[in-house]
């Protein structure tokens, strides 16, 4: 949550988050260096420099992608999620590193301008096997830039969070572009099949744990299909849900989070004001409905956050008629308070 | 994730995971074969004492030479002014194959040692840079 932008929010978390992957990133570089001088001692700075940055970037985006479906998957690696962010500005700036000591390298000693020669070095556009990889690069920095300047939370909040996420899916784009351009590029060059099947087991690795997250998640989500009554509709067994846990729903296309704590019940919007995360996924902290993502917090009852914030989510009608619980999937506007429903035995009769 | 944005997402994932194992499988076959370099051979600092043959084409001289033996022989090239090209390979096309023997740069006078049996070569001057022949000259 806040009430004014600044660069960055810094807490402890933050701190350590970024401190343990400076450390991680230091010591990649060093004993990559180190490898690559003992082992090829006539390389030259600029080789190095190309290839730790290239293989670090590449590794960094693996982690990064990794991390969203990991998290569905189970909820220790939520930690991970929270300064993701960070990750990927890091990452961008370690891909930059590597296209402009490329770009020194390879494309401004000769007479034709570095940017010309990028794309006109190669010239075997029509070929797929050998279709000039530099290009394909060139266009993932692209998206990695877009994506670097736009993470603050100023852009989230003016762009609205659904439209920079989808700018931000860009990067499964930049992914597939990236793995051509290696796959174009130095592979097409290294005899040795380790680099190859290193790739594949991480291409196959990125690609199958969010095509799993996608599924086991879906398959998570209730989808009560039973006819409403009164406009509620039946959705689980009260001893379904976790003390300070939440079920998430989905009916008549509302994404709903339904929370139990204190003997209550109450149903509020799935998605996070901050960046439409995964409320349900999510629990109770100090009374309040914590996102998974980054910690933003909202009251069960009103869906409001508690003051001095001002992020409100929508917020749905909710009953427990024996052990069953219905909610009326029709969302009333955000921060609108809603009657949190007792856990007790009662019949709709007697609620009317 | 709103809703949407999921199934967005899920498609692309079942999008990525056939279509970036099929490219990258794609490069493989049309793989280009490592560059092999070939041994080119230092020029000869000796002229062979036999002289079989000799070319004037303009910018070079070209000698085909050999030992008193008869079991070696030697290309010996005088280049009277650089080619006006990166690279200048000199190769040896004999029977359908083509081997190249060494590299012209600076004017002067360069040797070098032919694979045996080397009757009457073709001797092609290329420019390995731009992939074309610059110079060729039967000896």
């Amino acid at each position: 949550m806040a009430l004014h932008y600044s660069p960055v929010l810094w807490n402890r978390q933050k701190r350590l988050y970024d401190l343990t992957m400076a450390g991680l990133m230091a010591l990649y570089l060093i004993i990559f260096c180190t490898l690559q001088t003992s082992l090829f001692p006539p390389i030259t700075t600029e080789t190095i420099v190309i290839r730790a940055t290239s293989t670090l970037a590449f590794l960094m985006l693996h982690v990064i992608l990794v991390i969203g479906p990991l998290c569905r998957l189970d909820n220790r690696f939520l930690p991970l999620l929270y300064n993701r962010r960070h990750l990927g500005v890091s990452m961008f700036i370690v891909a930059a590193v590597h296209s402009v000591f490329s770009v020194l390298q390879f494309h401004t000693r000769g007479d034709v301008d570095p940017l010309v020669s990028l794309f006109t070095s190669e010239r075997q556009y029509g070929s797929f096997g050998q279709f000039p990889f530099q290009p394909l690069g060139f266009f993932a920095l692209l998206i990695l830039f877009v994506m670097a300047a736009t993470s603050h939370d100023f852009w989230l909040k003016n762009l609205s969070p659904r439209v920079w996420k989808t700018l931000h899916m860009s990067v499964y784009l930049a992914y597939a572009l990236i793995v051509m351009h290696v796959a174009l590029g130095i592979l097409q060059q290294e005899t040795s099949p380790v680099y190859a099947g290193l790739m594949g087991v991480g291409v196959l690795t990125v690609s199958g744990l969010h095509v799993m997250a996608a599924f086991i998640g879906n398959r998570r989500e209730l989808h009560p299909n039973a006819p409403a009554t009164d406009g509620f509709v039946a959705v689980c067994d009260v001893n379904d849900i976790a003390d300070n846990r939440a079920k998430t729903l989905m009916v008549n296309g509302q994404n709903i989070a339904l929370f139990k704590y204190d003997g209550k019940l109450s149903a509020v919007s799935n998605l996070c004001r901050h960046q439409n995360g995964p409320l349900g996924e999510g629990k109770i902290i100090d009374g309040c409905i914590t996102c998974p993502w980054h910690g933003y917090q909202y009251l069960p009852e009103n869906g409001q956050s508690p003051p001095p914030f001002t992020e409100k989510i929508e917020t749905y009608a909710v009953r427990c008629v024996g052990t069953t619980v219905w909610v009326n999937p029709q969302p009333y506007p955000p921060g609108t308070p809603q009657t949190p429903a007792l856990l007790k035995v009662t019949t709709i009769n007697d609620e009317n | 994730m709103t809703p949407p944005l999921r199934r967005a997402h899920r498609f692309i994932w079942l999008l990525l995971v056939v279509a970036l194992p099929l490219g990258f499988l794609a490069t493989r076959p049309t793989k280009q074969s490592p560059w092999l370099q070939e041994p080119v051979l230092p020029p000869q600092s000796t002229a062979m004492p036999v002289l079989l043959r000799t070319i004037d084409a303009d910018s070079l001289v070209l000698n085909l030479r050999q030992s008193v033996r008869g079991t070696e022989r030697q290309l010996e090239i005088l280049l009277k002014q650089p080619f006006e090209t990166p690279s200048a390979v000199v190769c040896i096309r004999q029977e359908g194959s083509r081997r190249a023997v060494g590299l012209l740069n600076a004017p002067g006078l360069y040797r070098f040692p032919l694979p045996t049996g080397t009757n009457r070569p073709l001797v092609e001057i290329v420019d390995d840079v731009h992939g074309r022949t610059v110079k060729t000259v039967q000896l």
